[in-house]
């Protein structure tokens, strides 16, 4: 198999194991891109650093909020046409032992886009965050929801509804609310390449782009304006931050925050209260199979053959 | 005591400071502890940061908990979860045996087979049943001899 004229997007008579080599080779290509970034626009600033203990100081008496979520797919094969969204909402008051965790969930029809409920009640829990005194506030994916141009009409519109509360009602209420993105593909200041590769020659430990509004087509239906910073934190790859307009004039702090949080995970690259969320919020493989069963032996009309002879 | 997960419709785990052999209760359940083991630490995964800081910062982090696996001996409704859990007293016991004022072990070929390598749990059981429902004492003496016979048997005496 010839792959000489490896392109993304092109169909080959071949299996995706074959093409390996040459997709290496794309990548490779693609990292040592010659590239052009906006971001002298915006500026770089840096995270005072005093001391070692310098983030548990940042967020002592801080009580901030992580909310992540998960599914339970249709469950097709069992005959029960219903799957399940769970989210989980842990929050930490830092330094005052303190902590609570709450979960909501929801059984969904067939009809129903389960991601798009997820993502409902994720935004939901949030906000019932919001107007409570001091509250930082992590949700764990981007507000750019770039994907969603690509839906029928009525998801779309139910998409940006949900991204306008969580924006409006931070800004009524004055709570910080962050969008971390831990991977960003998003190219917003680089024509070429992505923005995270990008910057990451530019930005040094503990660095941070200046705020820049998002200019994405799909912002254009939300009411309010969605900011972004690139944070490094590691030197392979730079967090992006999402957060709202009103934030912008606080950033310095906000940023600061963010990093801190990132430093007490177990990676010191991903923000602690959204590591427990995801781990509360996972509906573990010993939960997905012993539901399975369960429904299993209550289904009457079976389980599918297919799935049966796909498992064997 | 709580609910940490299930296992299948007739097996569930429980956090808590229980030993083989305690029957243990939820709200539509009564279950029999069978084997025990420790959860790891979570903590360990953030030892860049003095423990009191961890205490202080990261509240929610489990040190590790003792975790009993549970062998469901009476079912009207699944356990939950999160569902707190209490020992089972000897009124419990009365009950479920004595549904329909007949004794009955429904559960038990089910039980003998899930402990086959440990049929000890199954008889020190059975010296209970007999504590708490003396009326039986005859049948049940029957049934442990029974698996006595089964323990030796298993030992290739």
């Amino acid at each position: 198999m010839d792959f000489e004229d490896f392109e993304v997007g092109k169909v080959m008579d071949a299996k995706i194991f074959d093409s390996m080599p040459s997709f290496l080779e794309f990548i490779k290509g693609m990292e040592s891109f010659e590239h052009e970034i906006e971001v002298e626009k915006a500026g770089i600033a840096r995270i005072e650093l005093e001391g070692k203990d310098w983030y548990l100081n940042v967020l002592n008496g801080k009580r901030v909020t992580g909310v992540d979520g998960s599914q339970l797919r249709h469950l097709r094969e069992f005959g029960i046409p219903f799957g399940a969204v769970q989210v989980a909402r842990f929050s930490v008051v830092h330094g005052e032992r303190d902590y609570s965790l709450e979960f909501k969930s929801k059984w969904v029809g067939l009809e129903y886009d389960l991601d798009f409920e997820r993502f409902n009640l994720e935004m939901d829990a949030l906000i019932e965050e919001m107007g409570k005194r001091d509250r930082y506030l992590f949700y764990d994916g981007s507000f750019v929801l770039s994907f969603i141009s690509q839906l029928r009409r009525d998801l779309r519109g139910v998409y940006v509804d949900s991204i306008n509360r969580i924006l409006e009602r931070s800004e009524e209420t004055c709570t910080p609310v962050f969008g971390f993105v831990e991977r960003s593909y998003a190219r917003d200041i680089s024509d070429f390449i992505y923005d995270a590769l990008a910057l990451r020659d530019t930005l040094n430990l503990f660095e941070y782009t200046k705020p820049l509004p998002c200019k994405r087509e799909i912002t254009k239906e939300y009411r309010r304006k969605v900011y972004f910073s690139y944070l490094s934190l590691n030197k392979l790859f730079p967090v992006r931050v999402e957060f709202p307009k009103w934030m912008v004039d606080e950033i310095d702090r906000f940023i600061e925050l963010v990093a801190a949080e990132c430093m007490l995970g177990s990676t010191r690259n991903y923000p602690y209260v959204l590591e427990r969320a995801h781990k509360y919020a996972v509906v573990r493989e010993v939960e997905r199979e012993t539901i399975g069963r369960i429904f299993s032996k209550f289904s009457s009309v079976g389980t599918s053959f297919k799935w049966i002879s796909k498992k064997m | 005591m709580r609910i940490l997960r299930l296992l299948s419709d007739d097996e569930f785990e429980v956090e808590g400071e229980l030993k083989i052999g305690d029957v243990i209760k939820t709200s539509g359940t009564l279950a029999i502890v069978l084997s025990l083991y420790h959860e790891d630490s979570e903590i360990r995964k953030y030892l860049g940061i003095e423990v009191g800081k961890i205490e202080e910062f990261m509240p929610d982090l489990s040190a590790g908990e003792r975790i009993a696996k549970c062998f469901t001996l009476y079912c009207k409704e699944l356990p939950k979860p999160g569902e707190e859990v209490d020992l089972a007293d000897e009124r419990d016991l009365r009950r479920i045996h004595l549904e329909g004022n007949e004794f009955s072990i429904p559960y038990l070929i089910a039980l003998m087979k899930k402990c086959r390598d440990r049929l000890w749990i199954v008889r020190d059981y059975l010296d209970r049943l007999m504590m708490v429902i003396p009326e039986e004492r005859g049948v049940i003496e029957i049934i442990k001899a029974e698996v006595e016979y089964r323990m030796l048997k298993s030992m290739e005496l």
